[in-house]
This record gives C-alpha cells, structure tokens and sequence, in this order.
C-alpha cells in the first residue's frame, strides 16, 4: 500500500468516526427531547412525618376551631398570589398560612406548567410559611421573567395522615429572578 | 479681596435673620396656615383569606330494591339506585370577590363514575360589604356533589375519585 492510499484510508477512518460521533449525538439529542421520561413529583397519599422547616407560628393567631363535618374537613387558607423565586438560593419567597381554626394538615405544592417545583412538608394549622426550597435540580428549569403558575393544596387528615379526596388549586403569578 | 467679600455676605445674613425677628417682635400679630394632608396608608399587598369545608364526601351507592319474579324467575327492579349527596362550602373573609370552580378526575378504576356539581362554578362576594364604614360579613356559597354510575358491589370504602375547587 502506497503513502496516499494508506493517508486516504486513514482520513476516511477518521470521517467515518465523526460520522457515527454526530449519529450518536442527534439520537441522544432527538431521544432527550421526545423520548425522556418527566421527572414527576408526586404528592404523597399520606402526609408526611416532617413538619415543613420554614413554618413558623402565625402570630396572634386565637380564633376557634372550625366544626369538623362528618365525612369531610375544613380548612382556612390564607395566602397571596404574588410568588417570587429566587435561582441564586434555590428558594420561593410566598406567603401562605393554615390558620389554627383549620381542621386538616396541609401540604403546599408549587407548579408551573404541570411542573412541581416546590412541595412542602407538612404545614399545621396554626403556621405559615414565607419562604420553600425549591426541589432539586428545578432552578434548571427556569429562566428569569414571570409565570402563570398555581398553588396545589392538599388536605391530609392530622390523626390517621389520610389524603383528603377534596384539594384546592389557585392561581398565583411567579417572578423569577437570578 | 475674599475676606472683604465673605464678611459682606455674612452681614447680609445676619442683617436678614434680624429684620425677621424684629417684624414678630415688634408687637404685630403673625399668623400661620395650618395645613393637612391625607396619605393613605401603604397597601401591604392582596391577602386572601378563604374557609373550605366539605362533608359527605364518604358517598354511598344504593343499589335498587328488588322483587322475584316467579313467571320470569328473576329479581326485577323496584326502585332506582341513588348516591349519596356532598356539599362544599365556601367563605370568603377577603376584601375582594373570589370564584370557587369544581372539577373532578376520578381514579382509573373507577372512570364509569362521573360526578355532577350543582354548580360548577360560584362567584363568594367580597367580605368587605360593611355599610357606612361598619366591619363587613363573611359571604358563603355552597356547591352540592353527587357521583353519576354504576359502584360494583365490593366497593366499601374504595376512593373514586378527587375534587379540585380551584380559587381565583
């Protein structure tokens, strides 16, 4: 074999290899964007055993309890609709409370676009919350500007854990910033 | 040249201060405007503040009553099977009207069974409905639920089903 031939088949090697290089590269590409999986979040059927970290006691909070109807709940909610997030510190600025007079624990959900990006831990009547992580890997997700997103309430029953089998959901408006 | 020039100036200004108090001094009375000015206090953003409650919501299936049918020899029916009624009530403490709307997804195994609100959406008033300036009322509205189809005979305390009231 001369120097040409063998130089030729050398480059031919080498164009061959970054051929199947950019197959590799569209098939992972095209699989990531069609074809992967969504992370979901799924809330749980069970409340769960942590108290969420960032409640605190809502101040001056003495009003009477709520009758608990038979075969149902009550729950007072009281919230704004203006979320900011912040990406720097993986954490969303809210305000929501579970006054005392409420009968059901609470688990607060966060969601842009089907997308959980926040889910408390239990929040008890009588707390509130200003501030909740962002679950892992979310802030990838985002980029700063302003959603339509909503709040997803869940009621969990405070002695048997139990998953109320009425929820709420509100809309509330999400500024993202870096 | 400065220092002439800053005593000048100093003059000027200590003459004026002097001319002023003299003018009050001098036995005249001075009289000055009371003025006042309202500035609404800051408006800490909207809260809400919203009751839920719910009851009835363990529904039971009644299935129909039957009688044999000794010339057909079967159960014919005497009644129609009924559910079970739920209601849920909402109540609005906030100082702006809220919309409570129901929607329902039921479980997979149980997608036969519809649910049927009495209202699918309700408009709660403003909590903020005090006449001439008097503290204002809680304002309530309720929605009734009642599941539609057919529940197989060993469902006992089976979850059908969830109702979302979405507030906005």
């Amino acid at each position: 074999m001369s120097k040409n031939q063998e130089r030729t088949a050398k480059e031919k090697g080498i164009i061959y290899a970054l051929l199947l290089i950019t197959i590799i590269a569209v098939c992972v590409t095209v699989w990531a964007i069609f074809f992967r999986e969504k992370e979901t979040v799924l809330a749980p059927d069970y409340a769960p055993q942590e108290e969420e970290e960032n409640s605190e006691a809502i101040p001056d909070d003495d009003t009477e309890k709520m009758e608990q109807p038979e075969g149902g709940g009550s729950v007072s909610l009281s919230y704004s609709k203006e979320v900011t997030v912040d990406l720097g510190d993986r954490t969303a600025k809210l305000y929501f409370a579970n006054p005392g007079k409420s009968n059901q624990d609470i688990v607060l959900q966060l969601v842009i676009r089907e997308e959980v990006i926040v889910q408390s831990g239990t929040i008890k009547p009588g707390k509130q919350v200003m501030n909740l992580n962002l679950l892992d890997h979310k802030e990838k997700m985002l980029e700063p500007g302003v959603y339509e997103g909503k709040f997803a309430v869940l009621y969990y029953h405070p002695e048997t854990r139990e998953k109320a089998v009425v929820n709420t959901e509100i809309p509330v408006t999400i500024t993202v910033s870096e | 040249m400065k220092k002439i020039v800053s005593m000048c100036l100093s003059m000027m200004m200590v003459l004026s201060l002097s001319i002023t108090t003299f003018a009050i001094g001098n036995g005249e009375s001075a009289s000055t405007d009371v003025k006042a000015t309202y500035n609404s206090g800051a408006d800490s953003g909207k809260i809400y503040s919203v009751d839920i409650s719910w009851q009835g919501m363990s529904f039971t299936y009644t299935d129909a009553d039957t009688k044999w049918d000794p010339e057909s020899h079967t159960y014919l029916p005497t009644s129609e099977p009924y559910w079970s009624e739920g209601a849920i009530t909402v109540t609005n403490h906030s100082n702006t009207g809220i919309t409570a709307a129901a929607s329902y997804i039921a479980e997979s195994d149980y997608e036969d069974i519809s649910m049927n609100f009495s209202n699918d959406q309700v408009n709660v008033a403003t909590a903020d409905n005090g006449v001439d300036g008097a503290a204002g009322t809680a304002v309530s509205e309720a929605i009734t639920a009642k599941p539609a189809g057919v529940l197989d005979e060993d469902g006992v305390d089976v979850k059908i089903g969830t109702i979302t009231i979405t507030i906005s």
